[in-house]
């Protein structure tokens, strides 16, 4: 199954794991872990992308071990019923992400481009892209994968603007908030950085596997580095009951863009946006299918056309900010759970059995 | 053959769907009006008058603004009854002012602000004013070839540049009324004979209520309080009997002192400001006499700047952000405590005025 050709480069885990870090929740992000710790928020930032580091070397320890993917792992620690049950409900989980980010992408299409339009329709055309690229194996999406971060990347130069109107005083005093608000925040911050787990499903398709720990850790690190930017920005630029109002803060930056050729430049911001999130959709369901391929004997297109027709119709089922807040709540608290404490406990059993096992040896 | 085929029907499908379908509204510039400025003035306790003035350009390249005027009290009612009148749809996405009347202003602009928020099309850089008078009265003269909104924001914007205005747009009057130590405040304008002239600041409490208005005298005095600037405009002083000193292309620099916040010890701001000597109705300038006219200016400045700042504590409004300073100053900062004593709080300016060049004679 897993020949040379099918295999990527390690340095493309770098983007692997800061283009699924990096999605739609970055338009959005600041609101709530500001709403918890104030001008303090930006410690969070850092708080959580450290336990995410500790995270993904809980998953290389656990894959470095087993050299295989989670899917054969649950299998291997908790035997076919435990373990299949298990992994249904990792492969439910990166399949409902896929739709949420589907899903809150269109939400911010609709709420700022275009108001009325058909979402059977534009889920459809996304569909059909999507399926397009998961067809072409794991290095096409990989490769998009990329592309969907260089590409975009110029955007980072439009924050530029908001700069004039930003005032870094607002960061002091700095600490001001109890700890119970720093660890809430910390723990809202993590929804961001939730994904790092579908690393657990490509890993046996990267080349020199098991030294490629360290451009995963600079991927994490690099999402960091991108959320506490635009955190700080948005603690100085906007205040604190400003901020509140603001659904998109990132979105809400591109309100102050003034260029002779463009007057609002939020609209070539979201249009831009297609690239940073379709090739994540597409990860999650390349994923699942992987996932999914282990269990049934069916043909990849196959798999691949029913998810993707449950991707456009659940995507359509749920409507209205309120739905869609919640689902996506239930998702990242259910990603919380399994990405973080769920791995380490994984990275622990695994330990104890193999230990045993060279104990009866 | 077959898989060409189909391709080609899914490309046909696809192309007609998109344009019909998609519930995407095409907005063809040539087909829609394009509000540049909008104008709210009072009616009574409930009700409003708005005014939308949109540009019609001729083929000879004249352009021409039409206005549009309608009474309500929600002002996306007033677009549909302004539909009414138009042969094209009116839209937001190109506004650049947006006035309000005083009598208005008085009870709170915020509740017709929110509109230019929730909307997605108005971007941040957009700038409000408060008029004195009718904006009817600004807005419907036809003023030269120039469309009026455009007209209205190159004037504000040409004051911040170089004038006497603070830096000021819909995002700053935002930041300041969300802001815990900080009021808003907006520049006021009035109609002269079809053209606008800009008379001063207006300052807003807590609730975004207009309160006060700057006098000429303290237009200058209020930016360099304001911010760190640098500015065409200067201010003179009377040195002496009919003696008086003015100086231009100022650059300030204000820092604040807070050695114990939200107590009652005194903060002081401490101003420097370099500028280059305009005028001078004495007689020779030596620089004897430019110590002096430091000196003067110095206190001058100084003494202007605590009435201001006095006034200002006596209206119990705070553009300035003291609050603010005082706030990322302090942990555990509690705005109720710092509403009850600012009013009290000495508030001491320290001027330092120093020339940097006299002119091209001695």
């Amino acid at each position: 199954m897993n020949d040379k050709s099918d295999q990527i480069s390690p340095f493309l885990v770098f983007f692997l794991i800061v283009k699924i870090q990096v999605g739609v929740g970055v338009l959005g992000f600041q609101r709530i872990i500001i709403q918890s710790a104030g001008h303090d928020a930006w410690m969070a930032v850092i708080i959580s992308g450290v336990v995410f580091s500790l995270g993904i070397w809980g998953m290389y320890k656990l894959l470095n071990r087993h050299d295989m993917d989670l899917i054969g792992i649950q299998k291997r620690l908790f035997g076919k019923w435990l373990g299949g049950l298990l992994n249904i409900i990792w492969i439910l989980y990166w399949l409902m992400v896929g739709i949420s980010v589907l899903r809150s992408y269109l939400e911010i299409v609709q709420s700022w481009v275009f108001p009325q339009i058909n979402t059977w329709l534009v889920t459809s055309i996304f569909a059909l892209l999507i399926y397009y690229v998961v067809l072409g194996g794991f290095r096409v999406v990989a490769g998009f994968c990329f592309l969907g971060i260089s590409i975009p990347s110029y955007l980072i130069l439009t924050f530029y603007f908001p700069l004039e109107f930003t005032h870094f005083r607002n960061l002091l005093p700095i600490w001001d908030h109890s700890l119970k608000d720093m660890a809430l925040a910390s723990k809202q911050m993590s929804y961001s950085y939730l994904g790092v787990s579908t690393l657990m499903m490509y890993y046996p398709l990267v080349k020199h596997r098991n030294s490629s720990q360290k451009w995963a850790q600079l991927g994490n690190l690099t999402s960091v580095f991108l959320y506490l930017c635009l955190t700080i920005l948005t603690i100085g630029y906007y205040s604190e009951g400003q901020i509140s109002r603001y659904i998109w803060a990132t979105l809400s930056f591109w309100g102050i863009v003034q260029m002779p050729f463009v007057e609002r430049f939020e609209y070539i911001g979201i249009a831009t946006w297609v690239l940073v999130l379709v090739p994540s959709v597409c990860l999650y369901m390349w994923v699942s299918a992987r996932g999914i391929s282990q269990y049934f004997k069916m043909k990849q297109k196959t798999i691949y056309a029913l998810l993707l027709i449950l991707l456009v119709v659940m995507t359509n089922l749920i409507k209205g900010r309120g739905m869609i807040n919640q689902f996506v709540d239930y998702i990242s608290n259910l990603g919380l759970i399994l990405e973080i404490p769920y791995v380490l406990f994984l990275v622990c059993l695994s330990t104890v059995m193999s230990n045993k096992k060279e104990d009866k040896k | 053959m077959r898989i060409l085929f189909a391709k080609l029907a899914l490309i046909l499908l696809l192309i007609s769907v998109l344009s019909g379908c998609m519930g995407v509204e095409s907005k063809v510039l040539d087909e829609i009006n394009l509000a540049t400025a909008i104008g709210y003035d009072y009616v009574d306790k409930t009700h409003f008058e708005a005014i939308a003035v949109t540009p019609l350009y001729y083929p000879d390249k004249t352009i021409k603004n039409i206005t549009f005027s309608s009474k309500s009290s929600l002002s996306k009612d007033v677009r549909d009854e302004m539909n009414q009148q138009s042969e094209r749809p009116i839209f937001s996405g190109k506004l650049e002012v947006v006035l309000y009347e005083k009598r208005l202003a008085k009870q709170g602009i915020f509740y017709l602000i929110d509109t230019l928020i929730r909307d997605p099309s108005i971007g941040t850089t957009l700038k409000l004013g408060i008029v004195e008078g009718s904006s009817k009265g600004v807005l419907s003269p036809q003023f030269g070839n120039i469309d009026k909104g455009i007209y209205l924001s190159n004037t504000i914007e040409q004051n911040i540049k170089m004038g006497m205005l603070p830096k000021t747009n819909l995002h700053l009057f935002l930041y300041a009324h969300y802001s815990e130590g900080m009021d808003p405040f907006l520049p006021i304008v009035k109609a002269l004979d079809g053209k606008v002239y800009i008379k001063g600041n207006a300052m807003f409490n807590s609730k975004g209520e207009y309160v006060y208005q700057t006098k000429s005298r303290e237009n200058v005095i209020f930016k360099m309080l304001y911010e760190n600037t640098t500015s065409k405009e200067g201010f003179s002083t009377k040195i002496e009997g009919r003696e008086f000193a003015s100086v231009n292309n100022i650059k300030t620099k204000r820092s604040y002192k807070i050695s114990k916040p939200m107590t009652d010890t005194p903060i002081t701001i401490d101003l420097e400001i370099k500028a280059l000597l305009r005028e001078y109705t004495g007689d020779e300038v030596t620089p004897k006499m430019i110590k002096i006219i430091e000196d003067k200016m110095s206190k001058d400045v100084k003494e202007r700047s605590e009435n201001l700042v006095r006034n200002f504590q006596k209206l119990h409004v705070d553009p300035l952000g003291i609050g603010e300073q005082v706030r990322t100053r302090t942990r555990s900062w509690d705005k109720k405590k710092w509403d009850e004593i600012y009013t009290s709080i000495p508030i001491n300016v320290n001027a330092k005025v120093e020339i940097l060049e006299s002119g091209v004679v001695e």
